[in-house]
């Protein structure tokens, strides 16, 4: 990219000529098969794009190397050629034990990170027991009421070997605790336990729902889990910021990512005010999107989303990136 | 920007289910072209119940083949300057912006999510999806073209039927071999604590979990500090 002016000028009339000479007679010999052609989440698509498309583009500037601001070509500087991605196949079924003997099964059959889906009782804050818990047991994810069905979930599996990804937002400090509570005990040090607790309310108000408490108490347990991640978990993420459940809720890809970066900058901006140092917290806040079936919409929805946060993170708060964006 | 993704479960059918082995499988390289960090991928038969071990399998089998016979993270991002790729990039990154912008005169995210605003947002663009699939404006395949009537041919997961037997007594012998003052001094701290908006509250929720405190408990403790919360009524 980048154009040389008379370059693109010279393209345009290009351009032109073929639409009225190679265009014009293919469409009268065989008109195109839709009127529109729309994406996914119903954007327009024109029939072919050219550099007349991007005429401002300017490489450095907007895509950069992968590795360096603003980041959309990716935050690794050799992009999956030197780190795999994660393969993290999310599952939870029944009791902990159950769910334990999927995790041992997927470890062995390659997946390299565990991802755990808890039942509703337990994303809802109900112990098993619990008459609101009454015919949900272990439909929708692994039941965890204790400390002790948090050991029996990672029982055999070496927790300073895996990261450990956890889908709980309400109750999501207290379930950190039981993890953390159970490294404790087996005598690992908090400190080097890796994973992700999902932990952002935000979209639990605004698409999934499994909300409990009032907005600003639920803000101030978030900010509480990036505080004490920022102090005592480093390698942790503390939230997952997510587009995944408000897209499953109907919405656009724009709307997914809008919605979620709007929610990360929420939290940055609490963690702020908390009087946490945006240079240690902000590289422990992780994302999370859903990839939809419309192929080139999701991937440019992906970059855009790093280059968009790249972006806010320098300039409206003036943060030092260092690699990874 | 670390991220993780899933594949969409909205896009699983349960009518031919293995189709959706084709679904995930695009949508699992769109994800590693987008250039994620961590990948799920969906299994076939989650339209219909929790994943079987066999569905499971392939879905981290369509990962492995990506990721070790298609070539494609050979290179790093190989849609890098591709016009449309480009142009949509950019196209999306203006759309953001001008969804920032609304936020920003509704007062902030806080005051939005009480406004509805997402929550209505969202339903359009739902409802306007749904006519135009009822009207057959897109076509899901399986779903509305391409039917068959062919009866269903998978393996579902059984669940251990004594499962919630098994949690229940468990939670009860919990309850019966652990400290009860040791319990009721972790509730109290924690208690004091939602009450002084200075404390940081994991320290008291490690305490809680250190003594055996169920989640139930801890919650709703918490509850009692914080109250509930209640949709607005506008949507």
């Amino acid at each position: 990219m980048t154009f040389d002016r008379e370059k693109l000028t010279q393209h345009r009339a290009n351009r032109e000529a073929w639409e009225r000479e190679t265009l014009g007679p293919t469409l009268d010999k065989l008109p195109e098969r839709k009127d529109r052609f729309v994406t996914q989440s119903s954007v327009p698509i024109n029939r072919l794009y050219t550099p007349a498309d991007v005429p401002d583009h300017d490489y450095d500037r907007d895509l950069g190397n992968p590795g360096a601001y603003p980041f959309t070509r990716g935050i690794h500087a050799t992009g999956h050629r030197g780190r795999q991605w994660t393969m993290r196949m999310f599952a939870g079924f029944g009791v902990a034990e159950e769910t334990n003997a999927r995790f041992k099964y997927l470890i062995s059959e390659g997946n390299m990170g565990l991802s755990v889906a808890f039942d509703l009782p337990t994303l809802m804050g109900y112990d098993t027991d619990a008459p609101e818990a009454l015919g949900e047991f272990g439909s929708c994810g692994v039941a965890v009421s204790s400390l002790e069905d948090m050991e029996i979930l990672f029982d055999g599996i070496p927790l300073e070997q895996v990261t450990t990804s956890m889908t709980i937002n309400s109750p999501a400090a207290v379930l950190w605790a039981y993890y953390i509570a159970m490294a404790e005990k087996r005598g690992i040090d908090p400190a080097r336990l890796r994973g992700t607790l999902q932990n952002d309310i935000l979209k639990e108000f605004i698409a999934q729902k499994e909300y409990v408490f009032p907005p600003k108490p639920s803000m101030r347990l978030v900010t509480d889990t990036i505080e004490y991640g920022t102090r005592h978990l480093p390698e942790w993420n503390t939230v997952s910021i997510s587009g995944y459940h408000i897209r499953e809720a109907g919405s656009t890809a724009v709307q997914e990512l809008a919605f979620t970066l709007a929610d990360g900058l929420e939290y940055v901006r609490w963690s702020l005010e908390r009087g946490l140092d945006i240079d240690e917290f902000a590289p422990r806040l992780s994302f999370f999107f859903n990839c939809h079936n419309d192929f080139f919409e999701e991937i440019a929805k992906m970059r855009a989303a790093r280059r968009i946060w790249a972006r806010e993170m320098r300039e409206t708060f003036k943060r030092v990136i260092r690699g990874r964006g | 920007m670390r991220f993780h993704t899933q594949t969409a479960g909205v896009a699983l059918t349960a009518q031919q289910p293995e189709v959706n082995v084709v679904r995930v499988a695009i949508q699992a390289l769109a994800a590693v072209l987008g250039g994620t960090q961590s990948l799920h991928t969906n299994s076939l038969d989650e339209a219909l119940a929790l994943p079987s071990e066999h569905a499971v399998r392939i879905a981290l089998r369509t990962q492995q083949v990506i990721a070790e016979e298609t070539g494609v993270a050979n290179t790093v991002d190989p849609l890098g300057g591709s016009y449309f790729v480009e142009a949509l990039t950019d196209q999306t990154e203006a759309e953001v912006y001008a969804y920032f912008r609304r936020i920003d005169e509704i007062g902030g995210v806080l005051p939005a999510i009480e406004a509805g605003f997402f929550q209505q947002e969202i339903a359009d663009a739902s409802y306007r999806h749904q006519q135009e699939v009822d009207r057959g404006d897109r076509t899901i395949v399986g779903v509305n073209r391409y039917v068959t009537d062919e009866p269903l041919n998978i393996p579902i997961l059984e669940m251990d039927p004594n499962g919630y037997q098994r949690q229940v007594e468990r939670l009860r012998r919990l309850r019966e071999r652990r400290d009860p003052v040791r319990v009721e001094q972790a509730l109290n701290r924690l208690r004091n604590a939602c009450d002084d908006q200075h404390e940081n509250l994991m320290p008291y929720l490690l305490d809680a979990a250190r003594s055996d405190v169920t989640l139930g408990e801890t919650m709703a403790v918490m509850k009692q500090a914080f109250g509930l919360y209640q949709e607005p009524m506008s949507i």
